[in-house]
């Protein structure tokens, strides 16, 4: 059987032309849909974003060998997901998106994870309460601009995600990634049922741990 | 007009951002999510009208010559032997191997043996320009693609690409991104030094 990889690549060497249109049948629409359904780029967004990859994977196609299709449709969709993400990330950077958090909207979204969560009976609001110097903090940090501020941020949630366990660290990146429970739960060989319960007592956890680690660091700073 | 009362939920908004940086995404499996994206249906398609002018664009832009494509061009039309070659521009096998298969960043060559080959070739200082800036995006595309991945996702270089010893130099893939337009600063250097001496009577 010949592998599709192995013909796009082959086309490509005998006829640029050729070689690209199979590749775009194969993979273009479901990368642009992708960049569409996911990260909600508008058309000409996806559409850029949908070059720079078949660019970039032009450049250097027919240098390189695919143990399989597989190995092949990961490398394109890895190249395709990193320039989503930067795009998305000069965009955010020249829209600088902070809006002024007011704490009853840290109170709201805390508190609704107490109730959608199920989360157990040691789940009080008043907890927030001691955080509420860190959430002042980080209310005014722009996410997406490099500063010491976002570092320290970004870092926090970093080894917060490291302290869950596998399982629940995907679920809350897959569901940031924007898949459906139904998508996530496919993916994680897992029954759909729980998993928005398990999404919200994963997130209240992660909370909960960044804003620790976050204030640990702040106490820190401030010697 | 009434303002629109919209949830915001603060935490879920930062970790959305974390995501999008990236940083962790190589904890994300991968294989499962490239086969559901290749799997599933999208209502969004690019129009047909857009997916002409895109291939359209992409032919034009990857149907430029690098030096690779351009030296090895040139070499088979002028019929010369490697060793008439090697002699004549004072380049070791390799390296000229690394040429012809893209493997090097132009300023790495000595100018001066670069300026031989080109004379030798009758290459015109225009195109040879114009390689260089391909070759140099394309290595740089390349750099940027071995730095994101994982190593299980990266692809092996083609038999007869990586140079006779069948291995790729990977001391150019370089953790510092700044490097990138290091080489670009180094490159425009390189070209105008080769420019003098490729006009030099």
């Amino acid at each position: 059987m010949t592998l599709k990889h192995t013909t796009i690549i082959s086309a490509y060497g005998e006829d640029l032309n050729k070689g690209l249109a199979l590749l775009f049948e194969n993979y273009g629409q479901a990368l642009f849909g992708y960049s569409v359904r996911n990260w909600r780029l508008n058309e000409d967004e996806g559409y850029n974003v949908l070059y720079k990859t078949l660019e970039s994977v032009g450049k250097v196609l027919n240098r390189y060998e695919f143990s399989s299709d597989k190995h092949f449709s990961n490398w394109l969709f890895k190249i395709h997901k990193n320039n989503i993400l930067q795009l998305l990330r000069e965009k955010r950077r020249k829209e600088p998106h902070t809006i002024p958090v007011a704490f009853d909207q840290w109170e709201k979204e805390w508190q609704d994870l107490g109730t959608q969560g199920e989360a157990s009976s040691d789940w009080e609001l008043t907890e927030l309460i001691n955080y509420r110097d860190v959430l002042e903090r980080i209310s005014r940090i722009e996410p997406y601009t490099p500063s010491p501020e976002q570092n320290h941020l970004m870092m926090s949630m970093q080894k917060a995600l490291l302290e869950l366990n596998d399982t629940d660290r995907e679920l809350l990146l897959l569901r940031m990634n924007d898949y459906s429970y139904e998508e996530i739960a496919g993916m994680l060989g897992m029954e759909n049922n729980q998993l928005k319960v398990r999404f919200n007592r994963a997130k209240a956890k992660l909370e909960k741990l960044t804003l620790t680690i976050l204030k640990e660091v702040y106490n820190e700073t401030r010697k | 007009m009434k303002q629109e009362n919209k949830y915001i939920k603060p935490f879920e908004d930062l970790l959305r951002a974390y995501a999008i940086s990236g940083q962790m995404d190589a904890t994300i499996n991968n294989d499962r999510e490239a086969e559901l994206v290749f799997s599933r249906q999208y209502e969004a398609e690019i129009p047909k009208e857009k997916v002409k002018a895109l291939l359209a664009g992409l032919a034009t832009s990857l149907s430029k010559d690098t030096l690779g494509s351009l030296i090895t061009g040139s070499l088979k039309t002028a019929g010369l032997q490697e060793d008439q070659v090697l002699a004549s521009t004072g380049l070791t096998t390799s390296l000229l191997d690394d040429i012809r298969n893209d493997m090097v960043f132009t300023n790495s060559i000595p100018v001066r043996s670069l300026l031989k080959l080109l004379k030798l070739l009758q290459i015109s200082l225009d195109k040879a320009n114009a390689a260089m800036l391909a070759t140099f995006d394309k290595l740089c595309a390349e750099n940027k693609m071995f730095l994101t991945m994982q190593p299980k996702m990266q692809p092996v270089f083609r038999r007869g690409k990586a140079g006779r010893e069948g291995s790729v130099n990977v001391k150019r893939f370089r953790t510092d991104e700044s490097y990138l337009y290091q080489n670009k600063e180094a490159l425009d250097i390189y070209t105008s030094r080769l420019a003098e001496l490729y006009n030099e009577k």
